[in-house]
């Protein structure tokens, strides 16, 4: 049982799944903390995916696959932000139509260039390689759970602290929280609000491209239809769970990796696969119900 | 003497409304100029102009003597313009500390300098005998130090020029006096303030120099020793006011409403009300003075069913009615025109006959049941807007397009013509004109005659003290008597306020 959870072979496989959904879970605290209501993570990603899918398979390249990713993720994020800032559309009714649509979107582009339905793999479709560090290699557990991962989980590790540090250390975060908690008084302390919400939308585009990017190039060399599979929704309710906090958000999501690799490893003692299926979406209501007992602790100490 | 700011022809046009009109205003520094007028006479267009906010359609602005043209209020900012708004700009989930520094952090490398922000702080703060914790969140500050933290964030901008839109608006009158305190510190150091209000008192108070405003044209400019209440009043309204409402004698009746012992918690859980009693007899106005926050809003939702009742008895024609809901007390003859007009007190997005019948749409004689007689609706809102001079085109003009005042005369028309026999007013008067609180104060005392019982919860102590048979104060959730009309002094009345015990 301490094998199940805590075994390396567990751990290592958690976090080599978190990095797409922990990317987008703290990019994402950008556009959550200046106010904008995005749950178009899932297409953000998708889209990623599919043009790292293509680059990569242009140019036999996972690094400019990523790039493609990337631009990708900008890309929607600019329309998104069009839409919503210029043209004073919902962002709920801009998110929904963006996730159907880059569903059929995908489904049609792999159809018409690659001529596939469904899956998509190819000798050229190559991943980002595992690499080996030598001081970390040497430890022990740790060693075994870090080393050989590809250098998207250190990146990830990074972007997350350096997230963090953005948000509540240096001047851009405390704007951009400035503008989601009270547009007006950001206004008059001379915050152009636009500005700061362009930014944030982009950030959270960025990560979504790059946690897209991976998920075909970190270690499957497949793309499939509908790729992302809800990771984005995941995405939104970690970093609503999280309020914002890009570490936490980080945490938040690899717990639901973590879930994610319980279930599967669970069907091999015979428990019903409904069951195992249903497993990360317990753990999703459980860690709910663990922060809003946890916010209303809080709030009874400050009456106090 | 020097000018710290001048304007020459200001004029600002918002779609066929020209809220500034040639406007021509000049501040010596080192004073304080209060700019006084009427709600929509175009005082804060003008001190959003000044401040970056707006942009002028036609006009020159100098700032010392230099020509300026703000685009936006950091530019303002720079040129040594700040403003404390009437509504604080402070984000109430961040500390005092942010707050502060927002928008002109200090930086060391990439990273925020915290270090530097507090030690620029606290020397500003010591400079100008300000204590503010700077590391208390917004959201547990009392609002008397949420205006020092206002104070302090503009000072650390910089600036020398300062513009405080309304700021007593908030305070106790011991508040204010802490406010005007600062505010002759600051004009010691050098500082120059613009005071806007509508409050004729403290223009005369703290002014070196007053204009005044009246349908965005300057129309006068005076100093406060050629001037007093009355000749501010008649300049700002156009003709002469008397800002005291006319008490009758009148007879008072039984008692219609006992509330005894009343607990209740605010939307976060925290016990606002502790034990809170009052009896009001038909026909007595019955007013409540207090410090915002203290209870009243708590204690006014109790007496409409609008929250629930933790513990205590409200007793209403002899039945007990603590268990009621909204509709219940609207049958029982019971009236209500809450503080926040646009939120609670109208649909905004309604016709002015939709809003005047809303809440009284089955009840009373519009229609049957089930359809609403349009012809009596509109009859009676004619009635309604000509009895209570609202100033609109027509009965099926949108509620958003009237003014405050005139939004206002609305809802307290429609409470006012039900025949009810008690009528709970929340702030009657807040944020509109001097012609129309006049109006309201009459009308007020109008219905207490014909025997109606009135419970008077308001925030302008002024208003209180004027209107109501009786005062009585809230502080921290509960209700402390405060004489009869007349009986006791402003600042005494402030004392109870501030929770100092009456003798």
């Amino acid at each position: 049982m301490v094998e199940l959870f805590f075994g390396t072979v567990t751990i290592a496989a958690a976090i080599r799944l978190a990095v797409p959904l922990v990317l987008s879970s703290v990019g994402g605290c950008f556009g959550d903390r200046a106010g904008i209501f995005n749950i178009a993570l899932e297409s953000f990603m998708l889209c990623a995916a599919f043009f790292a899918t293509l680059g990569t398979y242009c140019t036999a390249n996972p690094y400019f696959g990523i790039i493609c990713g990337i631009l990708a993720g900008l890309t929607c994020a600019l329309l998104f932000g069009i839409f919503v800032f210029h043209f004073g559309s919902s962002g709920m009714v801009v998110s929904i139509a963006m996730n159907l649509g880059m569903d059929a979107f995908t489904s049609f582009l792999l159809l018409t260039i690659f001529g596939k339905r469904g899956s998509f793999m190819d000798e050229r479709l190559v991943s980002i390689p595992d690499i080996n560090i030598p001081i970390i290699s040497e430890l022990p557990y740790i060693g075994e759970v870090l080393n050989g991962q590809n250098i998207m989980v250190y990146l990830t590790i990074v972007l997350a602290v350096a997230a963090w540090l953005l948000m509540y250390k240096m001047p851009f975060g405390l704007r951009v929280r400035s503008v989601g908690m009270n547009e007006k008084a950001a206004q008059t302390a001379g915050i152009n609000i636009l500005k700061y919400k362009w930014y944030s939308v982009l950030l959270t585009g960025l990560f979504c491209g790059l946690a897209g990017a991976i998920l075909p190039l970190g270690g499957t060399s497949i793309f499939t239809e509908n790729m992302t599979a809800g990771r984005g929704f995941l995405a939104v309710a970690a970093i609503m769970i999280a309020g914002g906090n890009p570490i936490k958000a980080a945490i938040v999501g690899f717990m639901f990796a973590y879930a994610e690799v319980i279930a599967a490893s669970m069907q091999n003692f015979g428990i019903p696969s409904q069951i195992v299926l249903s497993f990360p979406y317990f753990i999703t209501i459980f860690v709910l119900l663990i922060s809003a007992v946890c916010t209303k602790i809080r709030k009874k100490v400050v009456k106090i | 003497m020097e000018l710290a700011l001048e304007l020459k022809g200001i004029t600002k046009i918002f779609g066929k409304t020209i809220a500034n009109d040639h406007v021509d205003l000049t501040v010596k520094k080192g004073t304080v100029h209060s700019i006084i007028g009427e709600n929509g006479a175009g005082k804060s267009t003008l001190m959003n102009v000044i401040c970056g906010l707006y942009q002028p359609d036609d006009g020159e602005l100098y700032v010392y003597g230099e020509k300026k043209h703000f685009k936006n209020p950091s530019e303002a900012s720079r040129a040594g313009i700040g403003m404390v708004h009437q509504e604080f700009m402070l984000f109430s989930e961040l500390t005092v500390l942010d707050n502060i520094i927002m928008g002109y952090e200090p930086k060391k490398g990439l990273m925020l300098d915290s270090l530097t922000a507090r030690k620029n702080i606290e020397k500003i703060c010591n400079q100008y005998h300000f204590n503010i914790p700077l590391d208390a969140y917004i959201k547990d500050l009392p609002v008397s130090m949420l205006q020092q933290i206002e104070i302090v964030k503009i000072l650390f901008r910089g600036v020398s020029i300062i513009i405080f839109d309304e700021p007593t608006s908030v305070l106790t009158p011991q508040g204010i006096e802490g406010l005007f305190e600062a505010i002759r510190t600051l004009v010691k150091n050098g500082k120059t303030i613009l005071f806007i209000t509508h409050k004729l008192k403290e223009v005369l108070a703290i002014s070196d120099e007053i204009t005044v405003l009246k349908s965005g044209k300057m129309v006068g400019n005076i100093k406060p020793k050629d001037a007093d209440e009355t000749i501010l009043a008649s300049l700002m309204v156009g003709r002469d006011v008397l800002l005291t409402a006319n008490k009758m004698e009148k007879k008072l009746g039984d008692i219609i409403l006992d509330v005894d012992d009343l607990y209740a918690d605010d939307y976060d859980g925290r016990e606002k009300l502790k034990g809170a009693s009052l009896k009001i007899r038909k026909g007595e106005i019955l007013g409540i003075a207090g410090v915002a926050g203290s209870g009243q809003q708590e204690l006014v939702e109790c007496l409409f069913g609008l929250k629930e009742v933790k513990s205590g008895k409200i007793i209403y024609e002899d039945k007990d009615i603590s268990k009621l809901n909204c509709r219940g007390h609207r049958n029982l003859k019971i009236g209500f025109v809450p503080q926040d007009r646009m939120s609670e007190g109208v649909n905004a997005e309604g016709t002015i006959w939709e809003n005047a019948i809303m809440g009284y749409h089955i009840t009373s004689e519009f229609g049957s049941k089930f359809i609403i007689n349009k012809n009596k609706v509109l009859k009676f809102t004619d009635n309604i807007i000509k009895e209570f001079n609202v100033k609109t085109p027509s009965a099926i003009t949108k509620i958003r397009h009237l003014s405050g005042g005139n939004i206002q005369k609305i809802v307290v028309g429609r409470e006012f013509s039900q025949s009810n026999h008690l009528l709970i007013i929340e702030d009657p008067t807040r944020g509109i004109d001097i012609g129309a609180i006049e109006f309201i104060w009459k009308k007020i005392e109008e219905m207490a005659a014909t025997g109606t019982a009135i419970l008077l919860v308001s925030h302008e102590l002024n208003e209180i003290m004027e209107v109501s048979d009786r005062i009585m104060v809230m502080y921290d959730g509960k209700l402390y008597d405060a004489g009869m009309h007349g009986e006791k002094t402003e600042s005494e009345i402030g004392l109870l306020m501030a929770g100092g015990k009456s003798e």
